[in-house]
């Protein structure tokens, strides 16, 4: 129970400082996130709005802590995350030391006697390595992949609007590709055949 | 061409899917649909394509399902930093597999089938429609999931299949329903599969000309109501509905005939499936249960992701649901695509329903029964698919996906072959039968008078610039 509230008070900022301090880490760099009640059920566990945007605020950042404690254990599992392997170790041996620090200037400034003081030890070293290793080669063929479709319907796109092209003009050369004709045909055009009637009916009236 | 899909077809009807991993190391999924996807290609490549001649295809379904993938593979690749860092590209890895597989299913069941051969589809979907539905209302009754159980007796050489989520005794502290699956992960996912055969059945009941399969296709439909009534989802009330209510648009009057036909089901279903008929009693007070409650809370809990990122969204596929603490299970397949892919993703996907229904309008209309029935059929899958999309997250599912983009498929070899764009004036003139649907219409054609323009479909009376008009726009 008392590793839950310690977990939580390291989520604070005034502890992600000390963290930086002790990681030699920049703190606004730092994301600390935990402990998250697994036992309750997912609608509960599920984030609200507002725990959702300090999610989505700290998604940016690159060193990333997660605590977790158990209700029956007076421990606390400490997960760090950060661009090397190094950088990971510094920054989980800088959780368990700020909260240490953080705890004893907490003791001293309340002025809590020896007997009664709480004592963080850490119980292991941190063992760090790389868990996406092949990324990049996996990105490289994502965007491989996006790049060959985008030019394959480019280039189909391109073949079409080339060939159309090429078909109107030849339409065009060839008298067919005219756009089609919507006004009224004209009296004196006796190729039309509104033009042809007239004409022929002059010719009756002529010869009448 | 068409036989390779029908065998998948069978392979997405009767064989679950997710649950069956087959025994090869992939850095993806090794899920058996995406060997039977591959198994496709290489049939194309092995026999040279499908060389049967065909007619002029409308390319939008096809067109919309190749932006949807692109769409995705955009925002994935715009937000590579973030779902790297977070730990969920291995996730985002294979949900962008099991797209391509979708996009490959698309492009080869709009390349593999004919016009003709859309009957012998439609049949097919029915029968398979009708073994899964029987096999829910025996894994109802009975525990028994025929699906899970026979593959894993055939296939365990090969493959591991997972265990049945049935239940149909749960504890109720934890399940408030009983979990009948048929061959999928979740009720839901085979309700919506039966909701899309169920089209195809009612309109072959409704071309039937014999007692038989009037009997027969009665039947089938039937079992298929049954069985989406037997998961006691509502989803299996509101789908079958939108489906119906699709099909009385085009063809009311010939359905309404049959309205005596719905206490003859009412009867079947509760003789098969006692007490699966409450499930329309849990649609009273539909918005005040806890789902829906759920669902309406999800609104404002993703609006932190929404405005932060409104046109991709977080990546596709990085939606991780096993992460409690930090995603939502959306109840909304429109919400999780809005989230992963953003306002566009959103766009794209939803323009694939609305291409396919666009598509499938004329050919549903056209008095050609063995394009008019199958187009309408098709039409009404997609809109059923297009609503069972907001009330689920629908692509957590293959199955119904597959034969969404199957749905879109029919569309268009339904509409393969019409004339694109037809003169209103044309149109107008066409005289409108004042009996019977299309179907019927096809079957005894008016006779028309020796010397007048010939009505057989659409392309009737147009003018010769038109027609080059129409050449150039193709």
């Amino acid at each position: 129970m008392r590793a839950g509230v310690y977990s939580r008070l390291l989520t604070s900022p005034e502890a992600i400082r000390l963290i930086g301090q002790e990681a030699r880490i920049d703190p606004g760099l730092i994301y600390a996130e935990g402990p998250f009640e697994s036992n309750q059920p997912r609608a509960a566990q599920e984030p609200t709005a507002s725990e959702r945007s300090d999610q989505v605020a700290g998604e940016q950042d690159a060193y990333r802590l997660q605590f977790q404690s158990t209700d029956t254990l007076p421990i606390i599992t400490i997960f760090s995350q950060a661009p090397t392997p190094d950088e990971a170790n510094r920054l989980a041996n800088g959780a368990a030391q700020g909260l240490a620090t953080y705890v004893r200037q907490l003791q001293d400034q309340r002025q809590v006697p020896a007997a009664q003081r709480v004592e963080i030890r850490q119980l292991g070293q941190p063992a760090a390595r790389t868990v996406n290793s092949g990324v990049g080669l996996r990105i490289a063929v994502l965007v491989f992949v996006l790049v060959f479709a985008a030019w394959c319907a480019g280039v189909l796109i391109v073949t079409r609007l080339v060939h159309n092209w090429k078909t109107a003009g030849r339409l065009a050369d060839q008298g067919e590709g005219e756009w089609p004709v919507t006004t009224a045909p004209s009296e004196s055009d006796p190729r039309h055949s509104g033009g042809e009637r007239s004409a022929d009916r002059r010719e009756l009236e002529r010869t009448t | 061409m068409p036989w390779a899909l029908a065998a998948v077809l069978t392979l997405v009807w009767l064989v679950p899917i997710d649950a069956v991993s087959v025994k090869v190391s992939l850095p993806v999924d090794s899920k058996i649909d995406r060997f039977a996807i591959v198994a496709l290609v290489l049939a194309w490549m092995l026999f040279g394509g499908d060389r049967r001649p065909r007619g002029r295809r409308p390319a939008a379904f096809l067109v919309a399902a190749g932006v949807w993938v692109a769409v995705a593979f955009l925002s994935l690749v715009v937000n590579v930093p973030r779902v790297i860092r977070l730990g969920e590209f291995e996730l985002s890895q294979k949900q962008l597999a099991l797209l391509v597989a979708f996009g490959v299913f698309a492009w080869f069941a709009t390349a593999a089938l004919r016009p003709s051969e859309l009957r012998a589809f439609s049949v097919l979907t029915v029968v398979l429609g009708t073994i899964c539905a029987i096999g829910v209302i025996v894994e109802r009754k009975t525990g028994y999931n025929a699906f899970y159980e026979i593959s894993r007796a055939i296939l365990s050489p090969i493959a591991n299949v997972g265990p049945s989520p049935t239940m149909i005794n749960p504890d109720p502290l934890r399940f408030d329903r009983p979990q009948i699956v048929g061959p999928t992960e979740h009720g839901l996912a085979v309700t919506t599969m039966l909701s899309i055969a169920m089209p195809f059945a009612l309109l072959a009941l409704l071309d039937a000309r014999s007692r038989g399969r009037k009997f027969a296709y009665g039947l089938c439909v039937a079992l298929m109501l049954a069985a989406a009534l037997s998961t006691e989802r509502k989803t299996g009330i509101v789908v079958p509905v939108v489906v119906v209510v699709v099909l009385l648009i085009y063809r009311g009057r010939e359905l309404l005939r049959l309205w005596p036909l719905v206490f003859v089901f009412a009867v079947f279903v509760h003789v098969t499936s006692p007490g699966a008929l409450g499930t329309i009693t849990s649609l009273n007070g539909f918005l005040n249960t806890d789902s829906s409650a759920g669902r309406t809370s999800d609104y404002a809990a993703i609006m932190p992701d929404v405005v932060t990122r409104p046109l991709l969204g977080f990546g596709y596929g990085s939606l991780d649901v096993a992460k409690a603490n930090t995603y939502r299970i959306l109840d909304n397949e429109y919400l999780g695509q809005l989230l992963q892919a953003g306002l566009i993703g959103v766009a794209a996907f939803l323009a694939m329903s609305i291409a396919a229904v666009a598509v499938a309008r004329p050919a549903a209309r056209s008095p050609d029964a063995a394009r008019a029935s199958p187009a309408l059929a098709g039409l009404a899958a997609v809109v059923g698919f297009a609503v069972a999309s907001a009330l689920f997250d629908i692509l957590s599912f293959p199955q119904p996906v597959y034969l969404f983009l199957f749905a879109g498929a029919v569309c268009t070899a339904a509409a393969t072959g019409l004339p694109g764009r037809e003169p209103a004036r044309a149109r107008t003139r066409a005289p409108a039968p004042d009996h019977g649907g299309p179907a019927r219409r096809a079957l005894a054609p008016e006779p028309q008078p020796r010397g007048a323009p010939v009505v057989v479909g659409p392309a009737l009376a147009v003018p010769p610039a038109s027609r080059r008009w129409d050449r150039r726009l193709g």
